[in-house]
């Protein structure tokens, strides 16, 4: 009897230490969980707004929706194919950026996607030779004005034609930032001008890092 | 009288020459764009070692249509460019036209350029000296360093 009542107290005993010790752990595993973002320049967590539909014309004629963001982590950036200065720079960066993410086989899923603020002017074959010349992986899009307005609005692009200087001959105001988007179509990052290959890198590897354990 | 007149030329000959020699341009290259692009940057340093301001009033080339001087601006994530009459090089001190900031803008090239063409350009400036430059075309392979 006495020892009947001995190896019930041992087996208690044994319970609230396997508790105290699981207690212990699962309280620090959660703390340093994926749940808690790490904090990164332009990391739109934790509430990335969701891109809903659009539709625009790539260099071969063909429709991109939203659609074509799903499963890609997608960089875009808007610009004219007419802008001598900030547009050749970011898409320039924008090429190191991927070759060297090829480079480290880390590029399987990215895509680099160049919309034109411009549709009058930059005409998908126009788009074609323009996106060959920086990289023939990326996506460029143009399209109506109604087309454009369907991802811009979403995104929240300024862009401002200014009157023409000559005929036919215009700036074009407009935002500068890269932004990133996840494989689920949430605009996840910004990367804001003055754009630096690695560290746009970096950022990207860490926030892909987060939302994959989110993911898992 | 004639000799008078000889001598004025002459000195005015040489204050240019003096002048000229106050003001110095480094590496100045244009970006290469991509077919069928019409307008280009190019992009410089101007140094004047003199002991007063000078300003460029006008560039010149014979493989472009216009130059413009524009600086880039940058405010709340919205990219501007804004067209300059001139560009102001206070005394010894230089002053650099550089990618995502102050340059030259090159309206309708003659032919398509590539990299390695040298673009010849002509600076005006306030004081009267006139600079040929050799403007050589690359790809830009930006990288900021922060």
């Amino acid at each position: 009897m006495q020892n009947r009542v001995v190896k019930a107290s041992l087996f208690l005993l044994a319970c609230l230490v396997v508790g105290i010790v699981a207690g212990v752990f699962s309280t620090k595993y959660y703390r340093a969980g994926p749940a808690q973002a790490p904090e990164i320049t332009g990391f739109l967590w934790p509430n990335p707004k969701t891109i809903g539909p659009f539709g625009m014309i790539n260099q071969d004629n063909e429709l991109f929706s939203q659609k074509d963001l799903t499963g890609h982590w997608t960089f875009l950036f808007f610009g004219y194919t007419h802008c001598p200065d900030v547009c050749p720079i970011t898409l320039s960066v924008m090429d190191q950026v991927y070759r060297q993410l090829q480079k480290n086989n880390q590029a399987g899923n990215v895509q680099m996607v160049f919309v034109s603020v411009d549709p009058q002017r930059d005409t998908p074959d126009k788009m074609a030779s323009y996106m060959d010349y920086f990289n023939r992986d990326f996506v460029g899009l143009t399209g109506s004005q109604e087309q454009l307005e369907s991802i811009a609005r979403q995104m929240g692009i300024v862009y401002v034609h200014a009157d023409e200087s000559a005929p036919g001959e215009y700036l074009v105001d407009h935002t500068a930032s890269i932004f990133l988007v996840s494989p689920e179509k949430q605009l996840i990052g910004i990367f804001s001008a003055p754009h630096d290959k690695q560290d746009i890198i970096d950022r990207f590897l860490k926030i892909r890092n987060f939302i994959g354990n989110q993911a898992s | 009288m004639c000799y008078l007149r000889y001598c004025v030329l002459f000195m005015l000959f040489s204050y240019t020459i003096g002048a000229a020699a106050e003001i110095s341009i480094n590496n100045a290259w244009i970006n290469e764009a991509p077919p069928g692009v019409k307008v280009l940057a190019a992009y410089m340093t101007i140094v004047n070692n003199g002991t007063e301001e000078i300003r460029l009033v006008k560039a010149d080339s014979n493989m472009f249509e216009k130059i413009e001087f524009h600086v880039t601006q940058m405010n709340d994530g919205v990219a501007s460019m804004h067209r300059q009459d001139s560009i102001s090089i206070p005394d010894r001190s230089s002053f650099s036209f550089s990618p995502g900031g102050y340059h030259l803008m090159l309206f309708n090239p003659g032919s398509q350029l590539r990299s390695g063409d040298i673009v010849p350009v002509e600076l005006t400036f306030s004081n009267g000296v006139i600079l040929q430059v050799e403007a050589g075309v690359r790809r830009g392979e930006i990288e900021h360093s922060h």
